[in-house]
């Protein structure tokens, strides 16, 4: 399990993270979504140990016991971070990788760590710095995924990834997580697939965690609804029932609330007749759109 | 203490250090085997052939030696070799600090903080032992072959070991300080510049404003030219502290002994082993705080400090301003006026904003970082105010004349006056008419009347101020201010020393100075001077130097327009019996006698130290071949030199002053007269004129030239002075024909009175 506090951290003058608190918990696969710069790294650097938070604490269950991950030996035995942009070493092919990590991983698996690399048709004694940006950055997962730790964090993982592949490190963490356990922290701008793997979702927007849910209660909550009216109706009466993305065709009102459906048609039947009402399930990444506020983007004149 | 122990991790990362580090000990003891037995070899050591000819001329069985390395040239580069390869050892090690990605792989996995930085650390220290200690052992192996002195090789190798282990240990242990606070390698290699060059940073910075704003301080940084001293710079006031010189010392004298088996100075380097054990134990004492400070440093850094310019912006904005501020201050050689401190401010900003841009890897925004270079020019500011007026009491210090055991001081005369082989034409060459004295001669004044004049003269240097000289166009000629460079040095009672130096004077204080050569030190000196001077230097006895200046010397006498050279055939007695009697009648001069002269000379004594050896006593050459060769004396005879004149008249020479000559021409050129030669001009080392013959003034003086009539020459001739303390009179130029027909031409001074 990992506790976050109330967590935030600065830049110097620069507020990164702002009051963060959440929980996640053992034996799921974790996604942090949010914009770019958001923080989301930044937080997975803190939950590694690499920064020190400036305020608000972060607690990693370790053998029972709960500790800061910063500068922790028994959480680094226990804690694989694949970054966004992974390091090797100098002249490193993958079984030099290999061979490094084996020795700071009690659990590493050299079995795994062949089959992913023939799984993955990698050359093992090829220098890594010769891979392509995508061969790299499965090079990290295959050395993240053999060492067996109980809490792997994946930043960004699916970038420079084929679509075949991301379905295969889709399948492979689910994998990880059924056989290995632990805990699985991937952040991603890729909201399909953390949509398809993720049994959690944390949320950061405006340098906060906006929320941090379980999938399944997100769809519940999110809804997108179609309502139509015999008349038109002002908008502050769906802004009290906390709309996202109103959008107006006439009578037609198209909408994302968290609402329940009996509250919405109290409250328009308070002042209006309802002809048409449906409501649709939302995709994670119409949530996270709803949830960012993103309106309409004007490109006209642009390339003026 | 547990993390500490060895586990399966922290041998990991040991073996994963040393992979991948294993070259960096095999370059070192590489770069040292060259450095130290390798050029040995090579340059074929001057110690080695030292040894091997001293081999030739003793019975080989006695020879006794070894030389570890070159101790001629190579040693002065060992001090910055072992710097350099802890540079880029601590540099290499720590590299991963520098990148985000690295870091997070090393500061992730297995291993603490501290057991990282104990794990890299110790390699590099393990590596900088392991290279010097093989180079020297190779040295020790070849010396074993080619000497007998196994035992002391052995001994000065280990002392060696420990003196240049220390020196790299604490060269770098301080590299890997400054790597954990930097986020950059050119951060790193900036603010090591800084740090290791500091001392010298802050000695130039206050050296040049002392220089330019606090009259009486000693400590200058040029030397040679007419504007700075022959004092010790600052710098080599303040050398011994130097880290790099002590150490360079330690292997010049430790590296090479040989001689006798019992010899001196075999005894002397050998000796060395137990000399300066406790400063090495300092050093590699210091060496290891700066590890422990490095330690609590490493553990504590944020990584988000990698790829981040100026991390440390108070280690950037410390090595900035000082590099900034040392840079500026050099505009204050060329003065220390309102506009050169407006001067400093500009550059030193300038000179700020470009580093901490290099720092910063921007160059936008550099206006918020102005308010930094504003409060350092502020401090230096209040600094240079502080020395202005006076360095609270440091100018116008004087100590109590109880106090005071002794007191030497230079002055722009010439107490050499007269002596052979250093007369005071010895150093001009044709182009000049004044003399150039040097200013070094501080014979020590002991009594108390003496010392309370070098105390009056004392007030009115520092009345003068020494704030510069005084414009061309100037007419008060006494109070004209002019270079002089004088320094005054009292030895206390107590044995402290007091130094003082003034680069600028009036013209008034350097006539009154004069009064310094009619002391009773002075008058022994001047006495000494003209019999034995050049004795102690040569490394003879008096009486030695005297019996050698008796025999090879050469007097010659002329009239005072010396159209006619006489050559004196005296014995060596006579020759003494001469020098006494022109010791007599010179040692009573007056100030005004010697140096302002009231009435015209009657003839000149010309002493020179190789007459006899060479043609200079051919008649028919040029009189000026004196003034260029070993340094001639001119002796000017007047009428009140009684004894010379006795002994002149009883030897028959007296005849040689009568003139026999007509003048032809007379020209006479206005003051000043280098118009081109400013800083000769405006320095009191040019104010002792003195004549010189058939030298060529018109190249120069054309434009300042003006032909008299014959109505004229007698009231010049009368009046125009062979020498003179000069105050701004005129030049003549003589021309005569003798009655051998030989033309020649005088230059002689005109004083302004005339």
């Amino acid at each position: 399990m990992i506790e976050l506090r109330h967590v935030s951290k600065q830049f110097g003058r620069y507020s990164a993270l702002e009051d963060v608190t959440a929980c996640i918990r053992d034996e799921s696969i974790y996604g942090l979504i949010g914009y770019n710069g958001a923080g989301k790294t930044t937080l997975l650097n803190m939950i590694s140990g690499l920064y020190l938070p400036n305020y608000g604490e972060i607690f990693i269950e370790v053998n029972g016991e709960m500790c800061k991950p910063f500068d922790n030996v028994k959480v680094k035995r226990n804690l694989f971070y694949v970054s966004d942009d992974p390091y090797y070493l100098p002249y490193a092919t993958l079984n030099t990788t290999r061979d490094f990590y084996k020795g700071f991983y009690r659990n590493f698996s050299e079995s795994t760590f062949e089959k992913l690399v023939k799984l993955f048709k990698l050359d093992p004694e090829k220098r890594i710095g010769d891979f392509s940006k995508g061969m790299k950055r499965q090079a990290a997962i295959i050395s993240g995924l053999s060492s067996r730790v109980k809490y792997l964090l994946l930043d960004e993982s699916f970038d420079g990834l084929d679509p075949n592949m991301r379905v295969l490190v889709s399948n492979l963490l689910t994998e990880y997580l059924l056989e290995v356990g632990g805990t699985i922290i991937v952040a991603s701008h890729n909201l399909y697939e953390l949509e398809n793997i993720c049994d959690t979702i944390g949320m950061i927007n405006g340098k906060r965690m906006a929320f941090s849910k379980e999938i399944e209660e997100i769809r519940g909550e999110y809804k997108k609804y179609r309502v139509a009216l015999d008349k038109k109706i002002p908008k502050e009466v769906f802004t009290s029932l906390d709309e996202k993305n109103l959008r107006e065709e006439g009578n037609i009102y198209t909408f994302v609330s968290c609402e329940s459906e009996k509250n919405i048609k109290e409250k328009l039947y308070t002042h209006c007749s309802i002809i048409l009402f449906e409501a649709y399930p939302l995709a994670l990444n119409e949530i996270f759109k709803a949830e960012m506020g993103e309106g309409e983007d004007e490109y006209e004149g642009i390339f003026d | 203490m547990k993390e500490y122990l060895i586990n399966g991790e922290t041998k990991h990362s040991i073996k994963v250090t040393i992979r991948q580090f294993l070259y960096l000990p095999v370059l070192m003891t590489v770069i040292m085997l060259i450095v130290l037995p390798g050029t040995n070899i090579i340059m074929k050591s001057s110690s080695f052939r030292l040894m091997y000819s001293l081999g030739e001329s003793i019975e080989r069985d006695k020879l006794i030696g070894f030389s570890l390395y070159d101790t001629n040239q190579i040693v002065k580069f060992i001090p910055y070799v072992l710097m350099g390869i802890s540079l880029v050892s601590a540099f290499l090690l720590f590299r991963f600090l520098f990148s985000k990605k690295a870091q997070a792989v090393y500061f992730l996995t297995g291993t603490s903080r501290g057991q990282l930085f104990l794990i890299r650390y110790m390699f590099g220290v393990i590596s900088l032992a392991a290279s010097v200690f093989l180079s020297l052992a190779v040295s020790v192996v070849i010396n074993v072959f080619v000497s007998d002195a196994t035992k002391f090789l052995i001994s000065n190798g280990i002392y060696l070991f420990f003196a240049m282990f220390s020196m790299a240990y604490c060269c770098y242990s301080v590299c890997v300080v400054i790597m954990v606070l930097c986020g950059r390698g050119i951060d790193y290699f900036m603010s090591v510049a800084g740090v290791w060059s500091a001392r010298i940073l802050v000695l130039l910075f206050m050296q040049n404003v002392f220089f330019a704003f606090l009259p009486g301080t000693p400590y200058y940084f040029g030397q040679g030219n007419l504007q700075a001293g022959i004092y010790p710079s600052i710098f080599e006031k303040y050398s011994d502290v130097s880290f790099t010189k002590f150490f360079r010392e330690i292997f010049e004298t430790c590296g090479t002994a040989y001689g006798h088996k019992e010899g001196p100075d075999f005894d002397y380097a050998v000796a060395q082993f137990v000399t300066k054990p406790q400063m090495i134990i300092l050093v590699f004492l210091v060496g290891a705080v700066f590890a422990f400070v490095g330690w609590l440093l490493f553990k504590k850094r944020k990584a988000e400090l990698a790829e981040t310019p100026s991390a440390n912006n108070v280690l950037s904005n410390a090595v900035t301003l000082l590099i900034s501020a040392s840079i500026a201050s050099c505009i204050f050689l060329a003065g220390g006026t309102f506009w050169h401190i407006v001067l400093f401010a500009l550059i030193l900003t300038a000179v700020y904003c470009v580093v901490i841009s290099v720092f910063r890897g921007v160059v936008s925004k550099l206006y918020k970082s102005l308010p930094i270079p504003f409060f350092a020019v502020f401090v230096c500011g209040i600094f240079c105010l502080v020395c202005y007026f006076g360095g609270l009491g440091y100018s116008s210090y004087i100590p109590q004349i109880d106090d005071i055991s002794c007191v030497q001081i230079s002055y722009p005369g010439h107490p050499q006056y007269a002596s052979v082989g250093s007369g005071y034409s010895a150093w001009s060459g044709s182009s000049y008419y004044f003399h150039y004295a040097s200013l070094d001669n501080m014979t020590k004044l002991t009594e108390k009347e003496d010392v309370e004049t070098v105390i009056d003269i004392h007030r009115l240097l520092i009345a003068d101020g020494s704030r510069g000289i005084s414009d061309e166009s100037t007419t008060d000629y006494d109070e004209t201010a002019v270079y002089a460079n004088i320094y005054i040095t009292y030895t206390l009672k107590d044995g402290s020393q007091i130094t003082r130096f003034y680069r600028t004077l009036k013209l008034s204080t350097i006539f009154r100075m004069l009064d310094l050569e009619f002391t009773d030190a002075y008058i022994d000196l001047f006495k000494s001077k003209i019999k034995y001077f050049g004795a102690d230097e040569n490394d003879w006895t008096k009486e030695e130097y005297l019996e050698t200046l008796l025999s090879m010397s050469a007097v010659y006498a002329s009239d005072n327009l010396f159209s006619n050279l006489t050559g004196l055939s005296l014995t060596d007695t006579e020759k003494e019996e001469l020098f006494d009697a022109i010791i007599n009648d010179k040692s009573d001069d007056t100030v005004d006698e010697r140096y302002r002269p009231q009435k015209e000379c009657i003839g000149v004594l010309l002493i020179t130290y190789n007459g006899k050896s060479d043609d200079a006593g051919d008649p028919k050459k040029k009189f000026d071949y004196f003034g260029q060769y070993y340094g001639t004396s001119h002796v000017y005879v007047y009428e009140d030199d009684k004894e010379t004149i006795t002994y002149l008249k009883n030897k028959g020479y007296y005849d040689a002053f009568v003139k026999d000559l007509t003048v032809t021409k007379i020209e006479l050129y206005e003051f000043p007269l280098y118009p081109e030669e400013e800083q000769l001009q405006k320095s009191a080392y040019n104010r002792c004129f003195y004549s010189k013959v058939n030298t060529d003034l018109t190249e120069r003086f054309t434009p300042f030239v003006r032909e008299l009539a014959q109505t004229e020459y007698n009231e010049i001739l009368q009046n125009a002075r062979l020498t003179y303390f000069i105050n701004g009179g005129q030049l003549v130029t003589i021309t005569t024909v003798n009655s051998d027909g030989e033309e020649r031409t005088v230059t002689k001074y005109l004083p302004i009175n005339n």
